[in-house]
């Protein structure tokens, strides 16, 4: 039997861009993007439970949990009073995904996301796309400005009717989500140019072509 | 659940010394090791205060003078004196309350997760340094401050001779006037008490004086939690050191030193329990409570209970 205290109701958003270099950076370290992006934006946890999954002792969780309170990434949804007296907890994140700005984490991380870019790019010849190294640049900026637009669309709130979207359950509401966005991408003119540069440069490197 | 009732109180110190109880390595070893942090830094602190001043011929003789006006201080009158310790004072119980604060860290994590480790202490102490170390220069300001303002307030409309009133005659010495000492015993139980969500809110986050005003608003809001507890825990205190105080007295007038073998082994089972027991159960208790307390309740909206997970049928984007 637990006795609890329910927090008011936050409004978790659907989808955030972090385009702030200091939070990216906070998110750079492992266990902080571990805690966010595999846990707290699926369902709230205490600091107990994080740290049974992550294997990090409870003290190191909850410095990173405040770490990530500090900024808003990550809110207490709850408190409960276990029998055995402890005072649990639960800590969500402040979104249902999280993705990063890709310029300002060119920005934060300079070489590093620039690399990791690149490799994306070579990457693609498994699938038979092989981009020149000469035309890598290239290809870069194509991308990242696709990726930009698409965060840009994705994180408008495109919901009207915040209180019904709360009632649904998550998977419904996760699909809900996935169409309307996939819908707004394709409304868009500037974003449907992107993408058709972008297909073009694709297929004047598949192989055969 | 956030009002006091002599059970909830009853839960607390139960709950909190079953914690205390259950973690006593981690917390003997942390009490040791930030204690001799503490020591280290306090000589730390007196070294920067005084081998300048002992170091230069100059230096050495404005000490020489310093060290001579104590001798006018003592006869200008208590308020000059006390206004001096007050001021020296500050820096040196600065390291005091950074060590105590970082073992609220630790109570923090048994609160929160049930565990904590002795090394745990030190990321608390080394993260939360200043924050702590300007939380404990607050609350010696908080409870010394307004005594300081009344001495220093009633010697400069009465004079030096305000003082005597609140010392009495007893024979050649001379003892607080019991008015004086009761209202003394309120403040300080009755400042600390307000003070006691101080340090959790600190480790909560809270800025120096967000952490005060925090802790002084929920003070005043769950007076009787917050005021009970703390009260609760000092008459626990008192409880264990009355004995001492009761049984010593007759034994010394009597000159019965043997009889007061079992009376020393208590004073030290007592003093461990008070160091390594009680001591961390306050700040578990007190961390405890502040987190029933800022757990908001108002207006409840159910949360997603019952929510049918399952896979999803539309795809990435």
């Amino acid at each position: 039997m637990m006795s609890g205290s329910k927090k008011r109701k936050r409004r978790i958003k659907d989808m955030e861009v972090i385009e702030d270099k200091k939070l990216i950076k906070l998110l750079m370290e492992p266990t902080r993007a571990k805690i966010v992006f595999d846990y707290l934006v699926k369902d709230s946890m205490t600091v107990k439970q994080l740290s049974e999954v992550t294997g990090k002792n409870p003290g190191t969780i909850l410095h990173h949990i405040q770490k990530l309170k500090e900024v808003g990434l990550v809110f207490e949804e709850r408190t409960e009073t276990t029998q055995t007296g402890i005072v649990q907890r639960y800590y969500r994140a402040s979104a249902r995904e999280f993705r990063m700005g890709i310029s300002e984490m060119v920005q934060a991380t300079g070489d590093d996301t620039t690399k990791r870019l690149k490799s994306i790019i070579r990457s693609l010849s498994v699938y038979g796309i092989d981009v020149p190294e000469d035309q890598v640049e290239q290809a870069m900026e194509l991308m990242m400005a696709l990726i930009n637009r698409e965060n840009e669309l994705s994180s408008r709130n495109l919901i009207v009717n915040e209180e019904d979207y709360d009632n649904l359950s998550s998977s419904i509401r996760g699909d809900a989500s996935r169409i309307m966005r996939r819908f707004a991408l394709e409304e868009d003119s500037h974003y449907r140019d992107l993408r058709s540069k972008w297909h073009a440069f694709l297929r004047s490197h598949r192989k055969g072509v | 659940m956030k009002n006091a009732s002599f059970q909830t109180l009853l839960d607390d110190l139960k709950i909190s010394i079953r914690f205390a109880l259950k973690n006593v390595i981690s917390y003997v070893l942390a009490i040791i090791g930030v204690f001799l942090v503490t020591i280290i830094l306090i000589a730390v602190v007196a070294a920067f205060v005084f081998i300048p001043i002992l170091l230069s011929p100059e230096s050495l003789q404005a000490f020489t003078v310093w060290a001579e006006s104590l001798d006018g201080w003592f006869s200008a009158g208590g308020a000059t004196v006390a206004t001096g310790i007050f001021l020296i004072a500050l820096p040196f119980v600065a390291p005091f309350f950074v060590a105590s604060g970082a073992l609220f860290g630790m109570a923090r994590e048994i609160v929160e997760s049930e565990g904590t480790s002795a090394e745990g202490v030190f990321t608390w102490y080394k993260k939360k340094f200043f924050s702590l170390a300007g939380g404990g220069i607050m609350l010696f300001l908080f409870i010394l401050g307004p005594v300081m303002l009344v001495i220093l307030g009633g010697v400069a409309l009465f004079g030096d001779e305000i003082l005597n009133v609140a010392f009495i005659g007893t024979g050649t010495t001379s003892a607080m006037n019991p008015l004086i000492s009761a209202l003394g015993v309120i403040w300080v139980v009755l400042s600390t008490g307000l003070m006691t969500m101080l340090f959790p809110a600190i480790i909560d986050g809270f800025s120096v004086v967000e952490a005060t005003k925090k802790s002084i608003r929920m003070g005043i809001q769950y007076f009787d939690r917050v005021l009970g507890v703390w009260l609760s825990y000092i008459l626990l205190i008192l409880a264990l050191v009355a004995p001492l105080f009761i049984l010593a007295v007759p034994f010394m007038w009597d000159a019965a030193f043997l009889a007061m073998v079992p009376l020393g082994i208590y004073a030290v089972v007592m003093f461990l329990f008070l160091a390594f027991v009680l001591f961390p159960a306050v700040s578990i208790g007190l961390t405890r409570v502040y987190m029933i307390l800022t757990a908001d309740d108002e207006d409840l909206i159910p949360l997603e209970d019952g929510d049918e997970g399952g896979p999803s049928f539309i795809g990435g984007l």
